[in-house]
Parts: C-alpha cells; sequence; structure tokens
C-alpha cells in the first residue's frame, strides 16, 4: 500500500514536469535575420545563430535575470540592477518584500517578453504594441534620430497612449514606474544591439564566427563597439530635448486665423495628409517604419515569408483625426508644439521646415485645438445635417 | 481549405555555459586597445575603372500609381514611368550603384587622389520635380552636405531612411524652398528617400567616407577615376530591384559576384574596363 502511495507519489511528480508556464526566454529576432539573408546574403548557420544567442545572453542576461553590458561604458543614468530586477523575472517578489516581475505583470501581454511588441493580445491591436528593438519611439522631446529621454518614457508610461490599447500607469508607485522605464530602455537597447550585430554577421561566410574563444579578444572588441555605440546614443538623448520658447501673445481669433491659413498653406502643408476635412483621410496608403522594417508596399507577396516568422500583418498609418481632439503623444499644448516641430519618429510626419517660425508653429497649436470645438467636429442633433434615423 | 496555423521557428536557445565565458571574454577586453584591423598596404599610383553595365532580354516597365495633386504629378494625364528598373533600347542599364568598400584610412593621401579634395565637404543638390526625385540613385560622400530642394507647386517632404551609419531625417519642404540634410556618416549601403505625402515617390541614397563610388547613366556607363592601384580593392555593386549584383556576365564570362563584392588589384595608370551584362530575370523580364 505505502508502495503503491509512494510510487504515484513520484509518478505524479514525474507527470508534472512541464506544467505551468514555460521559462521565459528571449526570442532571437528571426525576421530581421531573414530579412539580412535575403538581403545581403548572409549564411546564418545554426552555429552562427548559437553564437548569437550566446553573445546576446553574455551582454543583457536572460529574462528572469538580465545583466547590464559591462563594456567600459558609464551606464547608470539609463539603469541599476536592482530596478531591472524588479521589472524582470516572474510576477511576485522577493523575500524583503520588493516586488518582482512588474514588466510581466503589466507590459508582457502587448510587448511580449522581448519586448518585440508581440505579445499574445498584439494582433488585436490597431494600432500595434510598440516593438522597442528599432530604437524607435514616437511621442517624445527629442529629435527624430535620437532615442527618447527619461521623461519622455515616463510621461507615456503616466498617461498612456490615448485612442490606443496603451493604458495609463499612474497607480503604481514611483519606483515600481521606474524600474520599469529602465527594464523598457534595456529591452530597447538589447533589441538595437541584437539587430547590428545580425547585420555584421550577414557579411560572415558560412565558417566566421560571432564568437569563438580561441580569438576572443578581437571578437570582444568588435562587439563591444557594437554595443557602445548603441549605449551612447541613449545616454546622450538625455541632453537632447528641443527647447520651446515662450507661446506669442495676442488675440485667440487672431492666433486661431493664422494656424488656419498655415494648415491649408503650401508652407506647413498639413492639410496634404491630414485632409481639407482635419479628419487625418489625407494620405491614407502609408505604412509606419515597423511595418516597412519587413514590408515593402512596392512587394507586398514578400510579407508573408515575414508573416510566417511571427512578423504582424502590416496596417496602414492613419494620420490623426484633428476633429476628435484626442492627442497620442499628450495634449498639452507643448506636446503638440514638440509633435509639429520635431515630427513623430517613425511615422510619415515631418518635422516643420525651416521657414516656419516657432510662433507660427504656436499659431497651428491654437489651431489645432480650436478644430474639436469647432461645431462640424460635434454632432448635435440639432442641426438637420446630423440628424439621422436611428435604427 | 483549412487554414494551416503559421508554424513559428523554435527559438534558438543560448548555452549558459559558453555565455558565461564569452561575458567574462567581453567584460575583460572592453575599453582595451582593439584589435586594430588589418593594416593595408600603401598604394602605389593611380588606375581608373570604367564600363558598362546591360540587361539581356525584354524588361517592363510600368507607370507610377500617382493618388494625388494629379495636376503636378501626372501633367496632362500622363503618370510618370516606373524607375524600378530603367532600361535603354539597347538594354543599357541605369542606376546601378558601384562604390568600394574596402575600409580606407581617410587622412592618408596615398589613399584618395588630389582630384576628390574639392568633393571632400560642400554641397550638392537633389531636386524633385512633378512629384519624382530627379537623381533615382544618389551616391554622396558623407561629408557633403545635401541641399534638397522642391521645384514642385505643391509641398514635398524628405524621409531618409538609412537603418545605420547616417542621420535618419524627414522634413517638409515647401514649393519652391529646400532643406539641409546632413549625413553625419557613412552608410554601408544604399537606403530609401521617400515623400511621405506622395508616398508612391521613392529614390535611393548612399553616402560614403571615401570618394570611390559611381551610378550609371542612362547609357549605363559608369567610371571611377583615380583609385588607388597596386592594392586590392573591394567593389560592392548593387540595383534597387535584384539588390546586390551576384550573377553576372563580365567581358564575356558568367561571372559570381559573392554577396556583391568584386575585387581588384590594378596597376598604376592601368583602365579596368568592365562589360557587364545582366539577366533580364533579374528585373521581372
Amino acid at each position: 500500500m505505502r508502495a503503491i502511495a509512494t510510487t504515484s507519489a513520484i509518478l505524479g511528480m514525474v507527470l508534472c514536469v512541464g506544467c505551468g508556464a514555460p521559462i521565459a526566454e528571449f526570442q532571437q529576432n528571426h525576421v530581421y535575420i531573414l530579412k539580412q539573408k535575403n538581403e545581403l546574403d548572409g549564411a546564418f548557420t545554426p552555429q552562427q545563430r548559437k553564437d548569437l544567442a550566446n553573445v546576446m545572453e553574455a551582454l543583457f542576461g536572460t529574462p528572469d535575470n538580465p545583466h547590464i553590458p559591462q563594456t567600459g561604458v558609464d551606464t547608470s543614468s539609463l539603469f541599476e540592477q536592482n530596478k531591472l530586477l524588479m521589472a524582470a523575472g516572474p510576477y511576485g517578489s522577493y523575500e524583503d518584500g520588493r516586488p518582482r516581475g512588474l514588466y510581466r505583470e503589466h507590459c508582457v501581454h502587448c510587448h511580449g517578453v522581448t519586448g518585440d511588441g508581440k505579445g499574445p493580445t498584439a494582433q488585436f491591436l490597431n494600432p500595434y504594441p510598440r516593438d522597442y528593438r528599432l530604437g524607435k519611439f514616437k511621442f517624445k522631446s527629442t529629435p527624430s534620430a535620437t532615442p527618447p529621454t527619461h521623461e519622455d518614457l515616463r510621461l507615456i508610461l503616466y498617461n498612456g497612449i490615448p485612442d490606443t490599447a496603451m493604458p495609463s500607469f499612474k497607480l503604481i508607485p514611483g519606483d515600481e514606474l521606474e524600474a520599469l522605464i529602465q527594464y523598457v530602455r534595456y529591452l530597447s537597447i538589447r533589441g538595437t544591439v541584437e539587430r547590428e550585430l545580425i547585420f555584421v554577421m550577414a557579411e560572415y561566410g558560412e565558417e566566421e564566427r560571432l564568437f569563438d574563444e580561441t580569438i576572443g579578444a578581437e571578437q570582444a572588441e568588435e562587439v563591444t563597439d557594437v554595443v557602445n555605440a548603441v549605449l551612447e546614443d541613449w545616454i546622450a538623448a538625455e541632453g537632447a530635448s528641443l527647447e520651446i520658447p515662450p507661446a506669442p501673445k495676442g488675440e485667440k481669433a487672431d492666433m486661431i486665423a493664422k494656424g488656419k491659413a498655415l494648415f491649408y498653406g503650401d508652407i506647413a502643408g498639413c492639410v496634404k495628409c491630414h485632409g481639407d476635412s482635419a479628419l487625418g483621410d489625407g494620405q491614407k496608403t502609408d505604412y509606419d517604419d515597423w511595418a516597412k522594417d519587413y514590408f515593402d508596399p512596392k512587394k507586398p507577396d514578400d510579407r508573408y515569408q515575414y508573416i510566417a516568422l511571427g512578423a504582424l500583418e502590416p496596417q496602414n498609418i492613419i494620420p490623426r483625426n484633428l476633429r476628435a481632439g484626442v492627442y497620442r503623444g499628450g495634449r498639452r499644448p507643448i506636446d503638440l508644439y514638440r509633435r509639429i516641430a520635431n515630427g513623430i519618429t517613425g511615422t510619415p510626419m515631418p518635422k516643420a521646415p525651416a521657414s516656419l517660425s516657432p510662433d507660427d508653429i504656436w499659431h497651428l497649436v491654437h489651431y489645432v485645438r480650436s478644430l474639436p470645438r469647432e461645431t462640424t467636429s460635434n454632432p448635435y442633433q440639432h442641426v438637420p445635417a446630423n440628424n439621422r434615423e436611428r435604427h | 481549405m483549412a487554414m494551416t496555423p503559421p508554424r513559428y521557428p523554435a527559438n534558438v536557445a543560448a548555452s549558459e555555459k559558453n555565455a558565461e565565458r564569452i561575458r567574462d571574454s567581453i567584460e575583460a577586453n572592453s575599453g582595451g586597445p582593439g584589435g586594430g584591423g588589418e593594416v593595408l598596404a600603401d598604394p602605389n599610383g593611380w588606375a581608373t575603372i570604367t564600363g558598362t553595365f546591360k540587361v539581356n532580354g525584354q524588361v517592363p516597365r510600368g507607370v507610377v500609381n500617382v493618388e494625388k495633386d494629379l495636376e503636378v504629378c501626372a501633367p496632362g494625364g500622363q503618370k510618370p514611368l516606373s524607375e524600378e528598373a530603367v532600361v535603354g533600347s539597347n538594354g543599357e542599364l541605369s542606376n546601378v550603384l558601384i562604390y568600394m568598400t574596402t575600409k580606407t584610412d581617410p587622412e592618408n593621401e596615398l589613399w584618395e587622389h588630389p582630384s576628390y579634395a574639392a568633393n571632400r565637404a560642400g554641397e550638392l543638390e537633389f531636386d524633385q520635380k512633378a512629384c519624382v526625385f530627379m537623381t533615382h540613385v544618389f551616391a554622396m560622400r558623407s561629408t557633403q552636405k545635401l541641399k534638397i530642394l522642391n521645384s514642385d507647386p505643391v509641398g514635398h517632404n524628405a524621409k531618409i531612411s538609412p537603418d545605420r551609419g547616417a542621420n535618419q531625417f524627414n522634413e517638409t519642404i515647401p514649393p519652391n524652398q529646400f532643406a539641409m540634410y546632413d549625413p553625419g556618416g557613412e552608410s554601408p549601403g544604399a537606403f530609401t528617400v521617400e515623400c511621405t505625402i506622395h508616398p508612391w515617390m521613392r529614390a535611393y541614397m548612399i553616402t560614403r567616407d571615401n570618394p570611390y563610388f559611381a551610378v550609371t547613366d542612362k547609357d549605363g556607363k559608369f567610371e571611377i577615376a583615380n583609385v588607388p592601384a597596386g592594392v586590392e580593392l573591394e567593389f560592392r555593386v548593387w540595383h534597387e530591384m535584384p539588390g546586390n549584383l551576384k550573377q553576372v556576365n563580365l567581358n564575356g564570362a558568367d561571372t559570381t559576384w559573392k554577396k556583391g563584392y568584386f575585387k581588384e588589384n590594378l596597376e598604376a595608370g592601368s583602365t579596368k574596363d568592365m562589360q557587364v551584362v545582366l539577366s533580364n530575370s533579374l528585373f521581372g523580364g
């Protein structure tokens, strides 16, 4: 009897191996590897892909145990180990009560363990969740090619992104928010480094190795250079916010009128994409950089090979409907000023031309903010044109 | 027919032990003196590379799908011809990019003929008219600046998208105005220039530290003068449709350019002539 109980207990234990959540691991960037294979004839042999996985783990650790690359650059302004440990790992807490697994608690369902924007919910969303690995973020204070500042990321987490699936994390304590900001940076830097290493490897012959212990020193230097270039970009971003000159003072109606003239005029040319109606219907056939990373609208059928590797079906990027009064990157006047002055990274939205003065941009801000208040933006029932039958 | 769900590839997992060894090695070697790369021998003079690219057989040429601003972008109702493959009546292929990929020391004057001193800095122009970029494949030095003009009565923008090396850029260019682009670095290959107001507009650009590059003209011809002689140089050849050119017929012989590269060691004072013929199957023929 006892023997049977023991046997079944052992059997139960054996059967339960494999129960519960699988161990979280970072996914190699299969889509980017295939792209470099197609464009540059990269070999990407099983050995080379294994090398890449090893080097990535050497530099950045694992989803449960993140590592900050020690490559001679001071990264203390980007992340601290104890904060990364709060965000990383499975959801729970450490023995001293510190939280653990915040990223998997709050972010992973959309952004994925790897930060590739391919969590289980991603395919249902439009816009798709951000894939951090390109290092591009839309709503920020820095110029188009520069990473976001700490405050830029904090604002996105704190406020969320209206009209998207990104919620606000206002209610979580400050140090947990800080841990998530650092972890997003960590995943973004990790993803960019991986892309750069894949690009380096695309030039390799079949026998070449990204890292081979026998000639490690020289290869270490090459890997270090790639990592440090990415780290330095992020460190330099902190001082690169656009300076915003004070808004001009004047008659409000007058400033709105000036903004309207610019909106429909040739210099700013907003109408070209946001449309005559400002409903965002002037240009609806383009794609953002995250789609164009694997999708060329001129060769649409090529996308299937990438979709088979987990890439999401490309979705058109639609200019903002300016009558809705909903602004993804923040509704403050300075937020709108930044969007116009810097453009929006990774999207068709260009920065303002040099011939547009700061006052011009402020006038545009006035006009854009007035649009949702126009009568045509509000379908009042007593306006006959708006009075539709309901069924 | 039942849809088969996409099969994602099995992930490539790291080996913890190897990763640890590599970590030790990287962290021990960072910040130290670099591998330095190989030291190149000095050139002993100058040579010239010249040639023609042709396509064997017919290549179809479509029109661009112009969607708006028709009076400017399709004057007289004529939509512009696609520039993806521009082939002359005898097969002459335009817009092939040939560029030297050998890493050189830009300060070593043995590697840069004095005739190139003039194009180290200064400004080049890149124009657009009737919603077409006037130069379809544009090569420049990374130390030069680019004045991007707009000769149309409608606004354009230039969205310049190098993946690495050179700066990304996206700025509105009002009618008859211009924007200034400073590449700030070398791009390893060609990248797109688009107008997002008119998303059918596309050109390609490359920015190089060295001056040894050329793009074939409407006769399919190119010339790179005064390249360093007496040393092995590596060039890459690219065209928008097939990408890097790998299978070519060079001076009558079928030749493979691995990953689009060819190597040449030229005698001082010599001219290397390359008559290249490509299969039209590379261009949708």
